[in-house]
């Protein structure tokens, strides 16, 4: 399928669209003295290739958005960037958006990097009709005339599936789905090397959803784009990812091709997440992870699993287990994989 | 800002802050319209009403009064004083039953005629009321809006621009201003410009040998008497919009919406401009519509201490003098205006926030 | 007086929107008609289309929004009938919502305990201390997988949207009420999670809460519910049997619905994703002008 698509081994000439370096991201409270310090994203290093799909997935507060929102350059007080750096094909040398200087950001926002906040239906303007926001977003960057900008949008809708007269509503008057569709509109329009996507379909119908997915991927071949992808549907990843990367309490856990993942989930959370779900048609009663979710202002020491893991051992509550390769492209942070450290 | 259905909502059951929202009919639109101009019209009739049973109870009569007056400065005629007694009572509409005397009071009022003015015999109040209207409506109501303008183009920038130096100096002074209370701030400048540095008139609305005619000289003159008593309401009403923006911008800017759209790298002043400011206009121009209703009632300190000859000098003249015909005719203007406020701000939320429904 | 708790009759909405000169009117709720039985409580499954009207009807149910046609009985009590304050209490009280987005429906600056205690006290004051107050928030808190002592303090944009929803949960049934609305209480959860709270909805059934479930993934609509409406362009155009239903649709959309589920394995290529490269797809917005 699209999996092989792609070539496993990245080739040495063509430099990543998007390369992260030990991340570290952290929200940083100070309320009447009582110092917080939420470690969001600790350490996370991965690569989004060009023309490639990179799924994330994991565990609802793990940091996904986090991540995300740092790579967009998307950063208020109290998160901080601790450590690291984020370099794009389009801008490297300055270590990521939040370092570079305004007017390198302003040139490659929207033209080369959109953004699908989360809770996308959620982010437009609410005194303003679509038209206005698409023409403030998008026509700078598409050019021509605006009869001409107002016909690719009318392709573009329907792309979408949605109708023309959105355009002269204004957000209210829209369902949550089509308010969402309306954002992927406005941050693909302008057809970016980057898409970052943020729970991006979470409102739509799985027909509609479908329609949105396929109109991503269209962009994504049409321009060699790359796209990184949030979503907890382990559907969508398993049908529209090249790669899948598994995230644990801040921590990137496994990181593979999308087949691989799901023929051969290594980590114990992946094989949850991966064994959980439940299907039509199929009775047998399921249940979510026992456990507390880890409490990231207060992670557990060592591996940030171990309180809930099944194959928790000795080691894993001492240390934390690095990320390592098990097979070409198949990365994970589990002892029970040949960790030094380990079984 | 607005939450639309929320917990805090669900928590009271409150209907109010669930803030209805949806599709205004146009027809909806007339339907409403109507019925806020009805209440309008309620409004009005109750404020009239009370004023008139208020101006009425009142111990002072004013033929009494008005004989009184006449008669103190010389010996009249028995015979005289009683035909003026009665030609008075008839003006006044005082022979009258209550009822008839009611109904001539309104269809008066409806011609906006309150009568003679007591004060000022036999100048009629609508007279005298038309001669002060237009000095407190241009002093009052164009202070008024140059603060708001003012104050909200600041404040808009001080709460986007938080950085900016400027700004924030001016945000110290706007906070230091504000709890001056006003008539000190008035009798500051008046100290300062009329006696320290005498540069300006400090009382009377234009120079005194001027006629009030449209000529150059007299409107450089209105312009210069005005300086003063504008500039204290502008200091005062600056100040507090200033404040008010302020921290409504500092609020909206961390909306999903501005952040959203500063990721987009939409341009900067677009997103100040429809974004921001925009979407901090509706609550602001509420409250401009509620202060330009309520400016005669500011007029009165204003006026007092710059001797300005608008209503707010009016009436309290009147009130010193029991001129009851001139206080109801003030007073209903003022309830007129104070209603024709509110009435704006009804009518035009909806249509600046196409989120609040019209039933 | 009747069994229904709910009675959702022949109700239509119609919006108009667009601006002042092309305005058009939308039917969104299209000749509406459902019951839910006091005697049974159920969780009842409401799918389709986006823009088909489900959060609509929701808020409808929640008289949040008046129906143009049709009437709604809850407990007895045509909501058309409800005007004052303590009425709306005493709806408030039978009839919780749980909404779309956890981030739109808390107050960015308040503390998400307030909720919690504000909710206890409002619905419960007669009859709980304020120690066992406490308590019942943590209960509450434990069992959508949070604690009191993970939410306190907090404000609603320090959680995740999924640890933020997960407090919206808790925080409807403290009220204890006899209906739950829940507008796709689990799109923004991951799956384990949205497994979690979904066990915790049978869970709430069982105490004899009903619960509407809007949702877009027929997964867990079919793993947990007990009935199921599908909706589309306004009107009901399937329901019955949730298992039933999504096991054998009768009507196209159902089929095509349930066909376009992406299921979490490599092997059905028969339901992959197009890749849509001209784009302009037949389908379009279904046309609401009537
Ligand atoms: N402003 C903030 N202050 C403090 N902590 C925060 C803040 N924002 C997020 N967090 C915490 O950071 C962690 C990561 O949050 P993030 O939103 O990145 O999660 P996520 O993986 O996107 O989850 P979800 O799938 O539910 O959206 C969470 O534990 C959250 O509680
Ligand atoms: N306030 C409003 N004014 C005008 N039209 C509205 C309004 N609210 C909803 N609509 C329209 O009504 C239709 C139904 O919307 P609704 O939100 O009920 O859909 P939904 O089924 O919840 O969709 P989704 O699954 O995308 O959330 C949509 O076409 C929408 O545009
Ligand atoms: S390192 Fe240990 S605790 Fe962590 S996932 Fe692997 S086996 Fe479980
Ligand atoms: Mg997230
Ligand atoms: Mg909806």
């Amino acid at each position: 399928m699209h999996a092989q698509a792609v070539p496993d081994v990245p080739s040495e000439a063509v430099p990543p669209m998007l390369s992260v370096r030990d991340l570290r991201t952290y929200y940083r409270a100070n309320r009447l003295g009582i110092k917080r310090e939420v470690k969001a994203v600790d350490g996370i290093s991965l690569t989004v290739r060009r023309g490639e799909i990179y799924g994330l997935a994991g565990e609802s507060g793990s940091g996904k958005s986090t991540l995300l929102n740092c790579v967009a350059g998307a950063i208020r007080p109290p998160m901080e960037i601790v450590g690291g750096d984020i370099d794009f094909a389009f801008l490297s040398g300055y270590g990521g958006l939040h370092r570079a200087p305004p007017a390198e950001v302003a040139r490659v926002r929207w033209r080369h990097l959109s953004y699908i906040m989360q809770g996308s239906m959620n982010v437009l303007n609410p005194l303003r009709r679509l038209r206005s926001v698409f023409v403030d977003f998008a026509y700078p960057h598409v050019g021509g005339t605006r009869q001409q900008f107002e016909r690719q949008l009318h392709a573009h809708l329907a792309r979408l599936n949605l109708d023309r007269s959105v355009l002269s509503a204004y957000p209210h008057e829209l369902s949550g789905g089509m308010r969402q569709r309306a954002t992927v509109a406005l941050a693909t329009v302008c057809r970016p090397d980057l898409i970052i996507a943020d729970e991006p379909t979470t409102a739509l119908d799985v027909l509609v959803q479908k329609e949105v997915l396929g109109m991503i991927r269209g962009i994504q071949r049409e321009m060699g784009s790359s796209v990184l992808l949030v979503t907890h549907d382990m559907g969508v990843h398993a049908h529209v990812s090249d790669r899948l990367g598994i995230m644990y309490a801040g921590h990137l856990v496994e990181e593979a091709g999308t087949a691989e993942i799901f023929r051969n989930p290594l980590h114990p959370y992946t094989k949850h997440l991966i064994s959980s779900l439940p299907r039509i048609g199929d009775d047998a009663p399921r249940c979510g992870l026992g456990g507390a979710p880890p409490n990231l202002a207060d992670p557990p020491l060592g591996c940030r699993f171990h309180p809930r893991c099944p194959l928790a051992m000795k080691v894993c509550s001492g240390e934390a287990p690095a990320m390592l390769e098990t097979a070409p492209g198949h990365r994970v942070a589990c002892f029970a994989y040949n960790q030094s450290g380990g079984a | 800002m607005l939450r639309i259905a929320s917990y805090e909502a669900a928590d009271c059951g409150d209907p109010g802050s669930f803030l209805r929202h949806g599709g205004a009919l146009m027809s909806g639109y007339f339907a409403f319209l109507l019925r806020r101009l009805g209440q309008f019209g309620l409004v009005l009739f109750i404020g009239i009403n009370v004023a008139y049973v208020i101006t009425h109870a009142s111990p002072i009569d004013p033929v009494e009064q008005s004989i009184s007056a006449v008669t103190s400065f010389g010996n009249t005629a028995p015979d005289a004083v009683e035909q003026m007694r009665s030609a008075l009572r008839e003006l006044y509409g005082l022979g009258a039953t209550p009822l008839d005397q009611y109904r001539l009071f309104w269809s008066r009022i409806l011609r906006a005629d309150f009568g003679p003015s007591l004060s000022a015999f036999p100048t009629p109040v609508s007279t005298l009321i038309g001669r002060a209207l237009p000095w407190t409506a241009g002093l009052l109501a164009v202070s008024t809006i140059i603060a708001w303008g003012l104050g909200n183009l600041l404040g808009g920038l001080a709460g986007y621009y938080q950085k900016s130096r400027t700004l924030r100096l001016m945000g110290v002074v706007a906070i230091g201003l504000h709890p001056i209370p006003y008539y000190i701030l008035a009798l500051l400048l008046l100290i300062v410009f009329g006696y320290l540095w005498p540069v300006l008139p400090i009382a009377g609305g234009s120079a005194m040998n001027l006629p009030q005619s449209l000529t150059m000289e007299f409107v450089a003159s209105v312009l210069q008497h005005a300086i003063l008593p504008a500039l204290s309401l502008i200091l005062i009403g600056v100040g507090s919009w200033f404040i008010g923006m302020r921290s409504l911008v500092s609020n909206i800017v961390t909306e999903d919406y501005v952040v959203y759209a500063e990721l987009a790298g939409v341009r900067p002043w677009r997103i100040l401009s429809s974004y921001v400011m925009r979407n901090a206009m509706a609550p602001q121009l509420t409250g401009l519509a509620m202060s330009l209703g309520g400016i005669f009632n500011g007029a009165v300190i204003t006026e007092k201490v710059f001797g300005y000859p608008g209503l707010g000098s009016l009436l309290v003249d009147a009130v010193y003098a029991g001129d009851y015909g001139l206080v109801l005719g003030v007073t209903t203007i003022s309830i007129v205006a104070v209603s024709a406020g509110v009435l704006a701000i009804d009518l035009l939320y909806p249509l600046l926030d196409p989120r609040v429904k019209v039933n | 007086m009747s069994d229904l708790l709910l009675d959702v009759c022949h109700v239509s909405k119609i919006f108009s929107r667009g601006g002042l000169l092309s305005r058009q009117r939308i039917t969104a709720v299209d000749d509406v008609s459902f019951q839910i039985d006091k005697r049974r409580p159920e969780i009842l499954a409401v799918i389709g289309e986006s823009g088909s009207g489900k959060t609509t009807l929701c808020r409808m149910i929640l008289n949040l929004e008046l129906p143009t046609t049709g009437r709604l009985v809850f407990d007895g009590v045509d909501l058309a009938t409800i005007r004052t304050a303590a009425d709306r209490m005493m709806l408030r009280q039978g009839v919780q919502p749980i909404f779309q987005n956890p981030f739109d429906s808390f107050n960015p600056m308040k503390r998400l305990e307030r909720y919690l205690f504000l909710t206890q006290r409002r619905f419960l004051a007669a009859t709980q201390q304020p120690a066992s107050s406490k308590a019942a928030i943590d209960d509450a808190l434990h069992q959508v997988g949070l604690s009191l002592k993970e939410v306190s303090h907090r404000y609603p944009h320090e959680l995740s949207g999924g640890q933020l929803q997960r407090v919206a949960i808790a925080r409807a049934l403290l009220a204890r009420p006899k209906l739950i609305v829940a507008d796709e209480p689990v799109s923004m959860v991951d799956a384990s999670l949205r497994l979690s709270i979904v066990n915790l909805f049978r869970t709430v059934r069982d105490l004899g809460i009903s619960i509407i479930y809007v949702t877009h993934d027929l997964a867990t609509a079919y793993y947990i519910s007990d009935r199921i409406l599908v909706i589309r362009n306004g009107s009901i155009v399937e329901s019955g049997d949730a298992k039933a239903v999504l096991k054998y649709p009768q009507h196209p959309y159902c089929r095509q619905l349930r066909d376009a589920v992406l299921l979490p394995d490599l092997a059905n290529a028969a339901a992959d994703v197009p890749i849509s490269m001209t784009g302009v797809k037949g389908t379009g917005e279904p046309d609401r002008r009537p």
